[in-house]
């Protein structure tokens, strides 16, 4: 690999970020500023997810569960012994992502739909727990009251929750990319391409599924704290497991395995839904799940792979790095120009 | 020369079939051995039990003097012992490149830098002739390639014996002569290979030694020369002649 040198891919995510950064100046509705922060945690839940789902290859449908037990630490600490959600963030991680993979260890053996049944149930465990559990409110929930301040968390404002959220995505990227490049990455990624070949280059399955669960859920476990902040009001409904599906069909559509397709997903989901949401629902009654679902299925049965499956072998692909090629050598000279992502 | 693995009485039953009876053999330092025999003789689960996929009802597989007989799969590449799949099995979503990458991350080399261990992977991709072919994924390459590539990602392992299960099976004859090359190029390298081959022109011109079996048990071991003109070979091979 040659040095890095800034082109004009570096220059573009840049102005993105900048845009997305200065998006509060504007817009100062705070229902289109809580669309954001709905997709900005929604593409935090999904890049945490995609390390076990997409990495790993472990299709989890419990992590509404791991997502909820971080919401009902931060709102049990919180309420209960005054500790700051942003301590809270630290707790969680490290609890859940423990707990989710003591637990999950006997089932690592298992693989596809056993796997997905077995994190199901999971979930389920979890909610009935905290739906009879008196002193965590139980089916009543619990209601995170306002103490405005930075250290709480707590703001009658949409803005401080953008930046917190955007924040927080940019992280989580990092983190995946990061994860996706590294040593742990390629033996995720093996592990999910083959097993058995996995085992044959020396590389132990049930360590490296025990490290994806635990990060996975550990960072999931975050967005529950920030959620629970969010919101204000937790109760185990989150746990549902149709909850999971938030978390899973962004990646699905986005594309499993690619570290752009988490994002890409939850950047075109969540807006799509809750704009159908908006302005259909009042036509008929669930007719924006209708619409909805037949547009996530389209997109399931022309481009399995999900959109960056597809862009990635495509020429579209090619096009695109060309003109950006061209663009780099023009603008900075570059002999050979860098290929980021 | 000494010898790398010797295997005694190993036997392996599935329930009420015996796959596997009471076969020894042992493998010299920097030889190539091949195992042949016809189809559902014992030959993957004789390899299998090498690779440490299947344990052994009995007998023991002692690898440089040291008994490794039921060590986890996932020890073996550790100990220098590669292998590869009868089966295909590319790392479809990953390019050439990382699919070598994985095996030298991993392994004996255990390189942790990635920069490292690219440039040792695109070394191997150099010496098995996949270094233009980097960036492609598996399934946009012909059989050939994708056996030589199961070939480079078990080589990336840096192992001392490489374990070869049919991987000259759907080759034309062109391209099995290349694949005898570059397996007489990784031995020249002081690699022992050990493999399972049906293409009786690979074995004659590659082994020093052919281990023989069917039906489960070894029913002959010598050179090639010495095994083909056995006339219990020809028997199972050809059938007996009528008196």
């Amino acid at each position: 690999m040659k040095q890095k040198q800034i082109g004009i891919r570096t220059i573009l995510l840049l102005i993105l970020i900048a845009v997305l950064a200065l998006v509060p100046l504007w817009i100062k509705t705070p229902y289109i500023l809580g669309i954001f922060v709905t997709t900005f945690y929604i593409a935090c839940g999904t890049i945490a997810w995609s390390i076990l789902g997409g990495l790993t290859g472990q299709t989890s449908l419990g992590h509404a569960g791991f997502m909820g037990l971080g919401a009902y630490i931060t709102a049990l600490l919180t309420t209960k012994a005054g500790v700051s959600p942003w301590i809270c963030m630290l707790i969680a991680f490290l609890a859940v992502g423990l707990i989710a993979g003591i637990l999950m260890a006997p089932c690592f053996v298992l693989s596809g739909a056993y796997f997905s049944l077995v994190t199901i149930a999971f979930s389920e465990a979890f909610r009935n727990l905290f739906i009879n559990w008196e002193y965590a409110g139980s089916g009543q929930g619990i209601l995170i009251p306002i103490k405005k301040g930075f250290w709480q968390m707590r703001w009658v404002s949409k803005i401080p929750y953008y930046y917190i959220s955007f924040f927080m995505v940019i992280i989580f990227f990092i983190i995946l990319r990061s994860i996706d490049h590294s040593k742990l990455g390629f033996a995720l990624k093996t592990i999910r391409e083959d097993e058995d070949t996995a085992k044959a280059i020396g590389i132990n399955p049930f360590r490296y599924k025990f490290i994806a669960t635990f990060l996975s859920a550990g960072l999931i476990a975050v967005v529950g704290v920030f959620y629970a902040n969010y919101i204000g009001y937790i109760n185990s409904d989150i746990m549902d497991h149709s909850y999971s599906l938030n978390y899973v069909m962004p990646a699905i559509i986005g594309g499993v395995g690619n570290i752009a397709g988490p994002l890409l997903g939850s950047a075109i989901l969540t807006p799509l839904s809750e704009f159908l949401s908006a302005n259909l629902s009042s036509v008929a009654n669930g007719l924006n799940l209708i619409v909805y679902a037949a547009i996530v299925i389209v997109v399931i049965l022309f481009q399995p792979n999900g959109i960056m499956g597809w862009f990635v072998h495509s020429r579209f692909k090619k096009n695109v790095n060309k003109k950006l090629d061209a663009v780099d050598r023009k603008l900075f000279k570059m002999k050979q120009a860098e290929c980021e992502e | 020369m000494a010898n790398i693995l010797e295997i005694q009485n190993l036997s392996k039953n599935f329930q009420g079939l015996k796959a596997v009876s009471n076969v020894s053999f042992t493998v010299s330092e920097n030889s190539i051995t091949g195992i042949i025999g016809s189809n559902g003789a014992g030959k993957t689960t004789v390899f299998n039990m090498i690779s440490g996929v299947l344990i052994p009802s009995e007998g023991t597989i002692t690898y440089c003097g040291n008994n490794i007989t039921g060590t986890k799969a996932h020890k073996y590449s550790g100990l220098g012992i590669a292998r590869t799949f009868q089966i295909m099995k590319p790392l479809r979503n990953m390019t050439v490149l990382e699919n070598v990458l994985s095996g030298a991350m991993f392994g004996r080399k255990r390189i942790s830098n990635t920069k490292e261990a690219r440039e040792y992977a695109l070394e191997i991709l150099k010496f098995t002739d996949l270094y233009d072919k980097k960036d492609m994924y598996p399934k946009e390459m012909g059989t050939p390639f994708k056996k030589r590539l199961e070939v480079a990602r078990a080589l990336a392992t840096n192992p001392r014996l490489l374990l070869l299960d049919e991987v000259m099976a759907g080759l034309n004859p062109t391209e099995t002569d290349e694949a005898i090359e570059l397996f007489l190029k990784i031995n020249n390298e002081g690699i022992t290979i050990l493999l399972i081959e049906h293409v009786m022109r690979a074995v004659a011109n590659l082994c020093e030694k052919v281990v023989v079996m069917h039906h489960g048990e070894k029913v002959s071991e010598g050179t090639p020369g010495e095994v083909m003109n056995d006339p219990y070979v020809i028997e199972i091979y050809l059938g007996k002649e009528e008196q």
